[in-house]
């Protein structure tokens, strides 16, 4: 990597810090998804089945998979394993979608972009430098909320199943193998935004319907319609990277200058 | 030695209206050129042509010898652009945004901070370069940019609008340091502007522009001899007749067209015969804004 594009990185990951339009909602969303939502539910395990309306079904999978488990130990397997991998894609889906757009479409909006294509980069290398300096915050985001819900759960593991419980293939696959490629798909369709939308804000909406189709999936799990599984994770990665491939060398065509200002 | 060539380059945005309309200019290394012509006219969008930033429809162009649409890193590396599209980043400080320019343009750290040092003195801009850019003034920004624009020293200097939103005094300063840079270093000028009075004081050379069509380019005594300009008489009193050679009539007087020097004496005789005062006469050459909407009112008619 050349300097220049060093430079870009730091002044991207240095400019990310200093707004705070840009560090709250990347401070509050983790927290959520890492640390609130998983002790409520170690918190709130102790209660039974009662609470978990509309999951009749996926409970009814689990208890005959897992008939030797109490009902807290049900409650934390299911969420941990089923639910919680999916709610977790959220983090770098929403995490790249407000750096990018800062990266992206915020250049545009405050007229910096142009400033900066007026150095001597190619375009293509600005296009690197962008992608680099989306991708390794919003997947180190990742990497720290995976971290400190590890920690959480195995809180709960202590207390509930009296080991760790926490990372099992399940989640290792999920953070290095999908997150990585969520990350990548977040970007490349927030770099396909950028050339329409015109603020930060256009932009974010825009690149909000990547969450349908993990929405979905949250939907049919709840549902019991499949259970999540590693072959599923797998397969869903792989299939994720494939779509990335695609859509980054679409968006790599539409990155140009004329776009961009 | 010919640093911009432009040769029939237009552009459209919509394939439908040219934004510039096969525009050919030739400038000379160490010309101050004044690009003139209303809001619209084509100047930005020339300027994004010459820099890569848009993608010409037709034609070329060429700066040092560098085709525009193949060579625009190596463009950037030799030309300084400032334009009111290009800002400053507003969360980092002048000084902040000057290092990472610097940078990006591959300069010695040391260099980049006693260059950045020397151009925030010469702006005055020394007292807020370590405030963040959001906390400074219009003209303060438009200074940083300028700063921005001379860091790499380019040999090709791109302004648009460089005095605009600038105090007199600060105009000045930015006015000195631009005349400085083309005596001194042989820096490349292209200016545009829409104040007539400002390019005037700077400009070597002219073209003027209207709706993304050049109306006419060259020295201030070219584009004179292609008007075929002529000389003028103002005189200012009170009571002055009608003559068939009335240019227009003036707040307290009258100006002529005459061809030479020795009409004034028959002009002044036969406003005093016919009961006019006379307070003041004075032959005047054409002024660049009379030359700019000489041929405006050609393409007007």
């Amino acid at each position: 990597m050349k300097p220049a594009q060093i430079t870009i990185i730091k002044k991207d990951i240095k400019e990310i810090i200093s707004s705070k339009q840009t560090m709250i909602p990347m401070i509050i969303l983790p927290v959520i998804f890492a640390v609130i939502l998983p002790i409520g539910l170690l918190f709130g395990a102790q209660f039974g089945m009662e609470g978990m309306n509309g999951m009749d079904q996926l409970i009814e999978t689990f208890k005959e998979s897992f008939g030797t488990h109490s009902d807290a130990q049900l409650i934390i397997e299911m969420t941990m394993n089923y639910m919680f991998p999916l709610l977790f894609l959220l983090i770098p889906v929403m995490t790249t979608s407000i750096i990018g757009a800062g990266s992206f479409v915020g250049e545009k909006e405050r007229k910096t972009m142009e400033s900066l294509l007026y150095t001597p980069i190619t375009v293509k290398e600005l296009f690197i430098a962008k992608i680099v300096g989306v991708a390794i915050p919003a997947y180190i985001i990742t990497l720290i909320s995976s971290m400190v819900f590890g920690i959480v759960m195995n809180v709960g593991g202590w207390i509930y199943f009296g080991k760790m419980i926490f990372p099992n293939l399940k989640w290792i696959l999920l953070i290095l193998w999908v997150c990585p490629a969520v990350t990548l798909l977040g970007l490349s369709f927030m770099v396909l935004v950028s050339a329409k939308a015109k603020t930060f804000q256009d932009a974010q909406q825009m690149s909000g319907m990547i969450i349908l189709p993990i929405i979905f999936f949250l939907i049919g799990q709840m549902t019991g319609l499949f259970m999540l599984n590693e072959v599923i994770l797998f397969g869903a990665g792989a299939f994720l990277y494939a779509l990335d491939y695609f859509l980054m060398r679409n968006a790599t065509k539409r990155f140009v200058p004329e776009k961009l200002v | 030695m010919d640093v911009i060539e432009i040769t029939d380059l237009t552009k459209s945005y919509d394939h439908k209206l040219n934004a510039l309309d096969s525009i050919s200019l030739s400038i000379r290394k160490g010309e101050i050129f004044g690009f003139l012509g209303p809001n619209g006219s084509g100047k930005t969008t020339t300027v994004r042509l010459l820099n890569g930033i848009l993608t010409p429809t037709s034609g070329h162009a060429r700066i040092l010898g560098m085709d525009i649409k193949t060579k625009q890193a190596e463009i950037h590396r030799l030309s300084g652009v400032m334009t009111e599209t290009a800002l400053m980043y507003e969360n980092l400080t002048g000084m902040e945004n000057l290092m990472f320019f610097g940078r990006m343009f591959s300069m010695p750290l040391q260099e980049i901070k006693d260059r950045s040092a020397s151009l925030l003195e010469a702006l005055e801009l020394t007292d807020s370069a370590d405030k963040k850019v959001k906390a400074y003034s219009t003209g303060m920004k438009r200074r940083l940019s300028i700063a921005r624009a001379l860091l790499h020293r380019p040999e090709i200097l791109f302004l648009d609008e460089p005095t605009a939103g600038l105090d007199p005094e600060s105009a000045l300063n930015v006015t000195k340091l631009v005349k400085q840079l083309s005596i001194e270093s042989g820096v490349t000028v292209f200016l545009c502007t829409h104040q007539l009075k400002y390019a005037e004081e700077i400009c070597t050379s002219y073209g003027f522009i209207h709706k993304g069509k050049i109306l006419g380019a060259g020295t201030f005594n070219e584009l004179l001899t292609m008007k075929n300009s002529k000389k003028y008489l103002e005189v200012r009193g009170k009571n002055i007749p009608d003559f068939p050679n009335l240019e227009k009539r003036l707040d307290t007087g009258i100006r002529l067209s005459i061809n030479t020097g020795d009409e004034v004496s028959g002009i002044l005789t036969k406003i005093i015969r016919e009961g006019g005062e006379v307070y003041e006469a004075k032959q005047v050459h054409w002024d660049l804004e009379d030359l700019y909407f000489s041929f405006q009112k050609e393409v007007q008619s």
